[in-house]
């Protein structure tokens, strides 16, 4: 930016060529190449590049990494030069400065080559993260590997990745045999591949059984137990202890906890039978390093000879993977397994909020427009409304949580569910209904400004033929204005769902968790939830990727989040794009 | 509407409009209403609620005055306290004895001699634990206790007298006092004494003072005797597994105190909370401070003067925590004093400093490195200093004067809480202050007159919220937010302007990124741009503002954070080289014939593509060998190293900019009128040689710019890394500026384009067909007329950084340091909302506090945005009036 191309008064580029006119001196007509800024040209036009590669870059870089998390790539098996054996996935490589102090961990014949080796490199050694799993084993998830420390690299054919559903996450491991009842039968890899994969599904399907019966059926008991329990705890705060409704309550109480007894030993037997069934066979594996272990076939989710597969059968790994993603529970903190919780409280919760905001923001927006006496209040609220629209959504939050969840919830608790001060609060903390209608607040401005567009977009002379025609307004509202608003408003509604369900920071406070083991919406009476907590897209990204022990081990699951959830807002504004876009074609009506 | 009545066509109608018409006309113009103020009132209820929520935190303490009841004792009390219901109180009184009273009657429920047979010479301070320490004549001291106790009674046991007992009455009972609650249930409450066996201290020495702190290990006592000795012990605690009999043992050190002139002893021991430092006190304000943090081997390290003017020490109280010393004089004077570290000299160029612990015994005679200091002096009253209170909670004091007035103070802020005043000519001898700060009692020969109160939220005043404040244990009055910690003596510090200043510092930053990037796009994409590309472009740069902020702040905190620490230099150099690089490219343009220029102007724009990454490559390739030159090789290093050193080469880097708008000004001012006037005379090529030549002149000038300024201000001994550079941290202004720069590139390029386009078509024709180029009519023509729309663009995308949350939240460290240095944390008001609402108590100062921030950030995103809408309201009539 050293240079100018500013002329110093307005005279000078022009006078040339009026001069020249009227004294044809024709040589003096050219313009000065000072007038043409060419360099700022270039340099505006270079930071329009540069705003472009952040976008691209952006969505490249979420995108490049988003997509390959759930591709099963080679397991290599490394033997370091110390003689320590590690095998399991490359996760990345990086050019790095090796301090001194690493080396000299090493035993002393070794240090002299990878000294070398650093100096033949001028000090820069490459090195790879390897994703070893095996937690239980090696107490971590991750090793770094330099380039001078390598000694060999293999493939191990049998090399197996088994996802487990225990907390220890992913096993890596070669494939030995089979177990039978705690018998080994089958040796070779390939036979017990063979009876894995006879054995798998029935065994999956008996582990979702037992999954379902320990949720449903058990939760089922247990919160009709715990029903009784608040109950006859109300009783006794509403009524003294002692009185005839408490009594009656702790008969009910013993009632339905003596006849639910029953019940749940029944299940519970079912349980102690199916596992048994569940546990009957196991896989032998050993690691790398040469040690064996044995996993139960019930605790493993998926397991995979990643170095055997053909790239049909990757593509099969890659789009079951993804599938569970979209369809399960999360496992392992939320590093592993699926967000399906999560999709359905943000789906849950948008549309909740979807219900609130249309209809309060159409009946404002038909105020300001239709009704409202036109003159200094209307447009000083009409400003407001707008403005709010840039009022940070902390702040929002910062009101939902003092007013919903503490104040109306807090008084909804005392009223309604005075068992709410033993047992905690029920309404009275954050949960799908304040956080929904928090939401709603923050985007019915935008809904409101939106359909204000939309209505006065519809042109004068469809309402005066309206009205000529005797139709009384609300008439002309009805049957003229707001069918031809539509395409308006429901952009304003996708537009304000886009910014909903990617707004993070007032979830923060009124309701979206870490983990909610019940979902907001479920089979159970009476399906819709409104004071349960619920996970959310959005925040699962802040809390795995910035508050998870292992970001490590974490990250490649935000990744695959950020993308859910960037498709998600996409398509709810590639929708809102193309009905914004219809709009304008079918009423060429300027917007102010 | 009118739907009965003449017609305009003065016929009168055949039939009335139909019932549901009407109806329906009524319910939906009533629901319409209804529902559109509703929520219109909803919206405006956000603002609303956040005023009513943070207004307590501004309404002061509330007093109100009960009836004063007659109290005497024949001796004369030494101590007083009341238990937490306000329900009874109790005094140790002259003569060793312990009484107890109603405090709604002055009634005395019964007097007892606590050490008979021993004349009470000493009695300590509460401690934590209402634990007492009391010296005796014979120079044994005892240990003991002083608590209530409330317990509800069982009313269908109880007696009948207490059956009868109205609400909000009590009664004496059993030696105590029972209580009929508001609810129906009655209390029983009673305050005990238990002191253990004598201890023998020194034998027929007289104990003249006492004090004892109660540490997490055990007690440690501080005691004088008559001969001057100071013992500080420590009591051990063995418990005989037989008899199961607890045996104290003492152990520690001594020291002679020398008394001062006349022969006198200090009057007041007192041990701080942690032991480590015992003050030997003087009535003519003489404190010793006596370094105890060897048990062993006490000694003095200091002696300060507590009173100015000959005015005697009238009272002695330590706040929560036995760190602050509340001293009160016959001026009226009431100060707080605790130990600061002693301000060290400033580090020399390349030393460096080993922080010496407290806790190792210091083996160097004389000072600790510690001092006194009186940090908070409270407004001055012309009477003497009676007594003072301190809370068991907070650090609320109350002072009481001779003049019969009492004040409550905060001692943080020294915000003046309220006022209360005897009511008869009586002078507060004992002042209490009930534990649960609901009540404030003062005794007087007349009785004991009592006040209830409502203390509000001391802690906060609109001075204390921005001023800096002198905190407990800090060298000076600072600027610090620390809202909670496990302690309960712990002080808040509730300082918002370290927030403020994360909040103006991040604002800064991505305005600074932001800013010219969407201005200068928005320009080329309304004047130079095709409008085939331009309605793929901009949409695409749109696409970016519905990107989740969750989503950049996780990216800049694990993708782009490290990257940016890895190569640092790069990002920095690239800085510099792209914007010169199209400066550069831009001027070599010209070197092209002009018969390619006019063929090639349409592909312009692949063209500029193309200069990008060959920058990029530029500032990698020389990343290297440029840190190599001025940082050592590394850049990082250097910020980390302490000032002093080799700092030209930072001051470098920092006046680059500076330099740039020097040649900038040196150029249009001197060297363009030039070239224009020579441009007349030379060929087309020469021209463009010439332009190429003065820009590398102008690089090479604006580089020798800097290199002097750098230098300059190196000798004069300024260094860049205490002030814009600094130590490096991963999370920092420079990636949140980055990333929330990106945020808002999208709001200010759809806002400022709009704003372009709306300036209308003739005045861009009218400057073409004057013979001006395209740049000249952008420029002169376009740019200020759509001045005011650019303007209120770059006001909302301000008012989006101030409260974005995410993306500083996860990017910014949160750390709430006042720091200027661009690789150092901060934390936003927004994020330290997000981080703390949800574990502040609700209702708490703490809660009230946060809930201001938010009203901040509300109050200033509107302003700022209504004052951008009706910039841009008028902007608009203008373009249309044009």
């Amino acid at each position: 930016m050293s240079t100018t191309k500013r002329p110093v008064n307005e005279s000078s580029s022009t006078m040339p060529i009026l001069s020249s006119v009227s004294s044809r001196r024709v040589e003096k007509l050219r313009t000065s190449q000072l007038a043409y800024g060419q360099p700022w040209v270039w340099l505006f036009g270079g930071t329009l590049i540069i705003c472009l590669v952040m976008i691209i870059g952006l969505l490249f870089l979420i995108l490049r990494f988003g997509i390959p998390t759930f591709w099963p790539s080679r397991v290599v098996g490394i033997t370091t030069i110390a003689g320590a054996k590690y095998m399991g996935d490359v996760v990345r490589t990086e050019d790095y400065r090796p301090e001194q102090n690493h080396i000299d961990t090493l035993p002393a014949k070794l240090q002299e080559a990878a000294r070398k080796y650093i100096a033949e490199h001028q000090g820069k050694v490459e090195r790879q993260l390897i994703k070893i799993g095996n937690f239980e084993l090696t107490q971590t998830h991750h090793v770094w590997v330099s380039d001078y420390e390598v000694q060999n690299e293999e493939y191990p054919e049998w090399a197996m990745v088994v996802e487990r559903s225990t907390n220890d996450g992913r096993f890596f491991g070669i494939l030995e045999g089979f177990m039978t009842e705690g018998k080994l039968t089958a040796t070779s890899a390939s036979a017990a591949w063979e009876a894995y994969q006879e054995h798998a599904g029935e065994i999956r399907s008996l582990v979702r059984e037992i999954e379902h019966l320990n949720k449903h059926e058990l939760g089922r008991l247990s919160s009709s137990i715990k029903d009784a329990e608040v109950f006859v705890k109300e009783q006794e705060l509403r009524y003294r202890k002692g009185s005839p409704q408490h009594e009656k309550a702790l008969v009910r109480l013993q009632e339905v906890s003596s006849s639910l007894k029953v019940e749940q030993d029944q299940v519970a037997q079912q349980l102690a039978e199916l596992n048994v069934k569940a546990g009957k066979y196991a896989l032998r594996l050993k690691t790398f390093d040469g040690k064996k272990k044995n996993i139960l076939l019930s605790e493993i989710v998926r397991a995979v000879p990643v170095n055997r597969l053909g790239t049909m059968a990757k593509l099969g790994v890659y789009f079951s993977r993804w599938g569970e993603f979209v369809s399960d529970d999360p496992r392992n903190s939320n590093t592993e397994g699926g967000v399906f919780p999560c999709i359905w409280g943000t789906l849950a919760m948008t549309l909740i909020m979807t219900l609130f905001v249309v209809p309060f923001g159409v009946l404002a927006a038909l105020y300001l427009r239709e009704y409202a006496k036109p003159g200094v209040l209307v447009s000083t609220i009409r400003i407001a409304v707008n403005n709010l629209a840039g009022v940070p959504s902390i702040v929002f939050g910062v009101f939902g949580l003092g007013f919903f969840c503490y104040l109306l919830g807090g008084s909804i608790d005392s009223i309604f569910f005075p068992a709410s001060q033993i047992f905690g609060p029920k309404y009275g903390t954050g949960g799908l209904l304040w956080a929904s209608l928090t939401l709603a607040l923050l985007t019915v401005p935008v809904v409101i400004v939106a359909t204000e567009e939309a209505l006065a977009a519809v042109p004068r002379s469809m309402r005066e033929g309206s009205y000529g025609c005797g139709a009384s307004k609300w008439q002309t509202i009805w049957r003229i204005v707001l069918p031809r608003a539509m395409p308006g408003i429901l952009t304003g509604t996708i537009l304000a769902m886009a910014r909903g369900a990617g707004e993070v920071a007032p979830l923060m406070l009124v309701g979206a968790m870490k983990i909610a083991p019940e979902l907001p919406i479920d089979g159970v009476f009476p399906f819709v939830h409104p004071e349960r907590s619920f996970m959310h897209l959005g925040f699962h990204i802040y809390d795995v990727g910035f508050q998870s022990p292992d970001s490590e081990a974490a990250k490649p699951m935000v990744f695959t989040t950020t993308l859910l959830l960037i498709m998600l807002i996409a398509v709810l504004n590639l929708a809102a794009m193309w009905l914004r876009n219809r709009l304008r074609r079918k009423y060429l009506v300027s917007q102010f | 509407m009118e739907s009965s009545g003449t017609t305009f066509s003065g016929y009168r109608r055949q039939r009335k409009t139909r019932l549901s018409v009407r109806l329906g006309e009524t319910v939906s113009r009533l629901l319409i209403t209804l529902g559109g103020i509703g929520t219109i009132i909803a919206v405006a209820l956000v603002c609303i609620f956040l005023v009513w929520v943070t207004i307590p935190l501004f309404s002061g303490a509330k007093t109100e005055s009960r009836e004063q009841q007659r109290l005497t004792w024949p001796g004369k009390p030494l101590l007083m306290g009341v238990d937490s219901d306000q329900i009874l109180g109790w005094a140790v009184l002259a003569d060793g004895s312990f009484s107890t009273f109603r405090l709604d009657t002055g009634e005395i429920i019964l007097t007892q001699p606590l050490f008979v047979g021993a004349a009470l010479t000493a009695v300590s301070h509460p401690s934590r634990h209402d634990q007492f320490l009391v010296g005796f004549a014979d120079g044994t001291i005892r240990l003991g206790k002083i608590s209530t106790t409330a317990e509800l009674l069982d009313e269908s046991k109880a007696a009948t007298e207490l059956k009868a007992l109205v609400k909000n009455s009590s009664i004496k009972h059993n030696g105590g006092v029972a209580h009929r609650h508001e609810n129906g249930s009655i209390s029983f409450h009673q305050a005990k004494a238990v002191f253990d066996a004598p201890v023998a201290l020194a034998a027929g020495q007289a104990v003249r003072a006492v004090d004892l702190s109660t540490r997490s290990t055990g007690p440690i006592l501080a005691s004088l005797t008559a001969d001057g000795k100071l013992r500080i012990s420590e009591v051990t605690e063995t418990k005989n597994l037989i008899t199961g009999k607890v045996k104290r043992e003492l152990s520690g050190g001594e020291m002679m105190v020398t008394p001062r002139e006349g022969n006198r002893l200090p009057e007041h021991v007192l041990i701080n909370g942690v032991g480590d430092n015992v003050y030997l006190i003087w009535n003519d304000g003489t404190l010793q401070r006596v370094d105890a943090r060897s048990i062993k081997s006490p000694r003095i390290v200091e002696e300060v003067k507590l009173t100015e003017g000959g005015a005697e020490l009238t009272a002695l109280q330590f706040m929560i925590g036995k760190t602050t010393l509340i001293t009160g004089d016959s001026s009226g004077r009431v100060r707080a004093w605790f130990r600061v570290q002693k301000e060290l000299p400033p580090l020399k160029p390349g030393e460096t400093r080993k922080i010496v612990s407290h806790t190792g015994p210091d083996t160097a005679a004389g000072s600790d490195e510690n001092r006194l200091v009186a940090a908070h002096e409270l407004p001055q009253v012309n009477s003497k200093v009676t007594s003072i209170a301190t809370s068991s909670r907070s650090r609320i004091l109350a002072v009481s004067y001779a003049d019969g007035s009492s004040h409550l103070f905060n001692l943080t802020n020294e915000r003046p809480m309220a006022t209360v005043q005897l009511p008869d000519k009586g002078v507060t001898e004992q002042l209490i202050l009930a534990p649960k700060e609901d009540g404030l009692y003062a005794w007087s020969k007349e009785g004991i007159a009592s006040w209830s109160l409502q203390t509000g939220h001391p802690e906060v005043s609109l001075g204390s919220l921005i001023r800096p404040i002198w905190y407990e244990g800090y060298p000076g009055p600072a600027h610090v937010w620390q809202s909670s910690s496990g302690d309960d003596a712990f002080e808040s510090k509730f300082g918002l302007w370290p927030l403020v200043f994360g909040t103006l510092k991040a604002t800064f930053y991505s305005l600074l990124l932001g800013v010219p990037l969407a201005l200068c796009a928005a320009v080329y994409t309304r004047e130079f741009l095709h409008p085939r590309v331009r309605s793929v472009i901009k949409p695409t740069i749109e696409v970016m503002a519905s990107l989740p902020s969750v989503v950049l702040g996780f990216l800049a905190a694990l993708v782009i954070a490290p990257f940016v620490s890895n190569s640092l230099m790069t990002i920095v150099l690239g800085f510099a080289f792209v914007p010169l690089g199209f400066v550069l490219a831009g001027f070599l343009w010209h070197m092209l014939p002009s018969k390619w220029i006019r063929a090639l102007q349409g592909f312009r724009f692949l063209f500029i593509i193309t200069v990008l990454p060959c920058m990029i490559l530029l500032a990698v390739w020389l990343a290297g060998p440029i840190e190599q030159f001025l940082f050592d090789g590394d850049f990082k290093q250097w910020l980390g190293r302490p000032p002093g050193k080799n700092s030209a080469s930072g001051w470098l880097i920092l006046l680059l900019p500076v330099g740039g708008l020097a040649t900038l000004f040196l150029i249009s001012n001197v060297v363009n009128p030039w070239i224009r006037t020579m441009s007349r005379k030379v060929s087309v090529s020469r021209e463009a040689i010439l332009n190429l030549l003065k820009c590398v002149l102008g690089i090479c000038f604006n580089l020798a710019v800097a290199w002097l300024g750098a230098h300059l201000l190196a000798w004069l001994g300024f260094d860049p890394r205490t002030s814009f550079f600094g130590v490096y941290d991963q999370r920092n202004a420079l990636v949140v500026g980055m990333m929330m720069g990106f945020a808002i590139i999208p709001i200010i390029y759809t806002l400022a384009e709009d704003a372009l386009s709306s300036v209308p078509d003739h005045l861009r024709s009218a400057s073409l067909g004057c013979g001006a180029t395209n740049w000249q009519t952008a420029s002169r023509i376009v740019l200020p007329t759509a001045m005011s729309g650019i303007f209120s663009a770059v006001m909302v995308g301000l008012g989006r950084a101030v409260g974005e949350t995410m993306i500083v939240l996860m990017a910014a460290g949160n750390v709430p340091v006042l720091d200027m240095n661009i690789f150092n944390g901060f934390r936003t008001l927004s994020a330290n909302i997000a981080v703390e609402l949800p574990e502040a108590v609700q209702g708490s100062t703490h809660y009230r506090t946060l809930f201001l921030a938010a009203l901040t950030l509300f109050i200033f995103t509107f302003a700022l945005n209504t004052f951008a809408e009706s910039m841009r309201q008028r902007f608009r009539k203008r373009a249309f009036e044009l």
